[in-house]
């Protein structure tokens, strides 16, 4: 606890971030595996809720400290957060008034008891952080407010001003620090030598914070959800306003740069995962895209962009001058319609790490596998439409019934399957003839900003010059287009 | 001013131009040091009193700086107390605070609300140190930023100069002498100069002025680990305009002021029946005074 809280303090006064992950692998290196959970969960973002009233801890600090009101009120105006106020008023260890206002013995604020608070307790508190969080934050939501009183004071007794600072913190719900996954990653990685990649997919998985989590989220052994694992994004330019407003060179593949989440589908060992920067595995979150993704044979890695479903009767994004209820609308529109995955690379085929093959052979792959994959969601298509109009005979008046026929209604040709949520990206031709007669504009599909331009020998990942990926806007494109014409 | 009676010789209590200066005797070498060598002082004993005008006039340790004084004044039996800065903590370059029963008391209250509880010295003199070495296992040097006058003398008399060579700013250098003059033990300390900056990169410490430019240092020691020492520290607020976290590694929390029960205990110990409060937060100070039995007024802060 006093650990975590030291850690805290220096995290917060360390401006580099290499500083702050010796400061984490540090702490990591010498905490319990229980505290180490829970600090971890802490840091991880994982936001405890409000479990008291900021009024109410403002009433009890100013009970304990013997301060009226209207100075605590001072105090929080010059020092601007009130968790840091009330851990300062509060005088030290043997000052405080915790008389308690539940009397003792009729009700215990933890039924475990392993750690009964120690009343005007003695200079330092040994309270762990499993604990303070286990033993008192918890136990605080199934407690009335006389017993909360109590556990409250009984716990500002025994900390130091700084450990009191977290533990308001913790009360109010307003932990907060900036560190971020692959940070954690990193310090973890010292101590574990496991590659911070595996570690930060690890962290995103389901654990809950206990002592044997943290051992299995530090452990070396490589089990079977690392297999999961994305690959890095390949660095993506700001798009270039300055781009020579020239045709594209013909050794480059053109496609439409789109709007959007950048995803990895990934199709291993039966599992599929859907990984996004910076949001992290959104494979629940999307059931629709999962489901196709599925079909997808073993050993598959694909890249690209998570878009709102264009075209086809889609709504269209509202350009960002328009008013916020506007655009608030379309978002709820495309909310409740599902996304497609639009794939622009392939990094892994059957089983193999594609990325260092030049973009044609990728390419080429991608087409392949488009192919075999989108006939076989059109057939899983066309089964289950047939399985749900049985069930809707068998279960006429069943609520499964309706909803299918409100389906149906609202598809105007219920043989032909919807379109597969997976897309491949479309190629923009690049022969000079093609490019000058083209009207950008008219052609450029809703979602897309503009276009990417990637050399047919370029390498995923790599950072040569020629595998960097140039993105130039629409408007930009649109000039270069009628400049070549 | 035809006569200045001085506390200490801070430049926002001593102030030149007066004709004739009268101040405690171990503050008289500091306070020629500030206002020059023209300046007519007088240093008189603690606890000495002199009569003016059937005044009576002494003054008393207020444990603020080297020669630092509350100023006590007699007429027709009436007592009151200026106590300039003081602080009730420990520190090893000046007498102790000493309490002083008047009819008034003129206190500061630079800290005067009860955010502000001074960390035991011992505490923070060990996070000083233990900051100082993790420095000069990463190579860097050591940087702090410290009043020239009073807090240079404090952090110096404390600090363990067995780890590594210190400077010191070479305004702070030169009132080395008038505290060694006072008897004041210091360990013996170079003046911040480039060279000697150069010299002790990667493993000393410099005592730098809170106004003076870290970036001239990185051409002479590389990229230095910088911390701030000031009781404003105690507060994340002002560590951040400081620019911890940013620019400045650390804020350490030292201050030559009385923290809050520091000014409630001191107020207490005068017996005063009227205090009048200055300087920082009066308003609270005195309003929080009245409601316990105890009359109090804000004295506005006269600057000229």
């Amino acid at each position: 606890m006093k650990a975590f809280a030291q850690l805290i303090e220096t995290v917060r006064a360390t401006p580099s971030s290499s500083g702050k992950v010796a400061a984490l692998a540090d702490y990591f290196c010498r905490a319990e595996p229980a505290d180490a959970a829970w600090a971890l969960a802490l840091l991880n973002r994982r936001r405890s809720r409000q479990l008291v009233e900021p009024a109410l801890l403002r009433l009890w600090a100013a009970e304990a400290a013997a301060i009226p009101l209207w100075l605590i009120d001072e105090c929080h105006q010059v020092a601007g957060d009130l968790g840091e106020t009330l851990a300062l008023i509060l005088p030290p260890v043997a000052g405080l008034n915790t008389a308690p206002r539940v009397p003792v013995g009729e009700s215990s604020p933890d039924p475990q008891g392993p750690c009964p608070p120690a009343h005007g307790g003695s200079a330092e508190s040994a309270l762990s952080l499993r604990q303070l969080i286990e033993n008192r934050l918890l136990p605080l939501s199934g407690l009335d407010t006389a017993a909360q009183h109590d556990l409250v004071l009984a716990t500002w007794a025994e900390l130091g001003t700084r450990q009191r600072l977290l533990w308001n913190r913790l009360l109010t719900g307003t932990f907060r620090i900036g560190v971020s996954r692959a940070m954690l990653a990193r310090a973890l990685a010292r101590q574990t030598s496991i590659d911070p990649a595996i570690l930060e997919y690890r962290m995103m998985s389901g654990w809950e914070p206990r002592a044997e989590d943290f051992r299995r989220l530090v452990s070396p052994e490589t089990t079977l959800d690392d297999a999961a694992r994305p690959y890095p994004f390949h660095p993506l330019a700001e798009p270039d306003e300055a781009a020579s407003a020239q045709p594209p060179a013909p050794d480059c593949q053109v496609e439409w740069d789109w709007i959007g989440q950048r995803l990895q589908v990934i199709r291993r060992r039966g599992h599929t995962i859907l990984w996004s920067e910076p949001k992290g595995i959104l494979t629940d979150a999307l059931p629709g895209l999962a489901q196709a993704a599925s079909l997808l044979p073993d050993g598959t890695v694909l890249e690209g962009v998570l878009s709102p479903r264009h075209g086809g009767g889609g709504p269209a994004e509202p350009p960002a001058s328009a008013s916020p209820l506007l655009r608030e609308l379309a978002r709820r529109r495309t909310a409740t319609h599902p996304l497609l995955f639009i794939a622009r690379d392939l990094l892994e085929s059957r089983g193999v790490d594609w990325r260092i093959r030049p973009l044609t052979k990728r390419r080429e792959e991608l087409e392949r596998l488009f192919g075999s994959t989108v006939s076989a969601w059109g057939d899983a298509q066309r089964q289950s439409q047939k399985r749900s109009f049985e069930q809707g005979e068998l279960f006429e008046n069943s609520a499964i019934f309706s909803r299918s026929r409100a389906n149906c209604t609202r598809t105007p040709n219920p043989s032909r399957p919807p379109p597969c949520p997976l897309q491949l990206s479309t190629l923009v031709p690049v022969a000079g003839s093609e490019w000058s007669a083209m009207r950008l504009e008219s052609v450029c599909p809703p979602g897309a900003a503009g276009l990417l331009f990637r050399r047919l020998d370029s390498v995923y990942g790599g950072c040569r010059r020629e595998d960097a990926w140039q993105r130039v806007p629409l408007s930009r494109a649109k000039s270069s287009a009628d400049t070549a014409r | 001013m035809a006569r200045a009676l001085i506390t200490h010789a801070h430049s926002d209590h001593a102030r030149p131009g007066s004709q004739a200066y009268l101040c405690a005797e171990p503050g008289a070498g500091l306070l020629a040091a500030r206002l020059g060598g023209k300046a007519n002082i007088t240093g008189i004993a603690y606890g000495q009193t002199v009569s003016m005008d059937g005044v009576r006039v002494s003054f008393h340790p207020a444990g603020h700086v080297l020669g630092s004084a509350q100023i006590r004044i007699e007429h027709h039996g009436e007592v009151w107390v200026v106590s300039g800065d003081y602080k009730l903590d420990a520190d090893p370059t000046c007498c102790p605070f000493e309490p002083i029963r008047c009819h008034t008391f003129v206190s500061e209250s630079t800290f005067g609300l009860p955010l502000f509880h001074w960390p035991p010295t011992t505490e923070v003199v060990a996070d000083l140190h233990a900051w100082w070495i993790a420095n000069q296992h990463a190579g860097r040097t050591s940087v702090i930023f410290a009043y020239a006058f009073g807090k240079t003398q404090r952090l110096l008399a404390h600090l363990d100069t067995s780890i590594g060579p210190v400077l010191v700013h070479e305004a702070a250098h030169r009132l080395l002498a008038c505290y060694r003059a006072a008897g004041v033990p210091l360990p013996p300390v170079a003046p911040a100069t480039d060279e000697n900056i150069r010299r002790i990169a990667g493993r000393g410490l410099v005592i730098a002025s809170p106004t003076s430019d870290p970036s001239a240092l990185l051409n002479l020691s590389g990229p230095p680990s910088t911390a701030f020492v000031s009781g404003w520290m105690l507060l994340r607020k002002m560590q951040r305009d400081r620019g911890v976290g940013r620019g400045v590694g650390r804020g350490f929390v030292l201050s030559d002021h009385a923290d809050w029960t520091g000014l409630v205990t001191a107020i207490g110990a005068s017996g005063a029946n009227l205090v009048l409060t200055t300087h920082g937060y009066a308003e609270p100070l005195a309003r929080y005074l009245r409601e316990n039995g105890r009359p109090a007024e804000v004295l506005p802060t006269h600057r000229g």
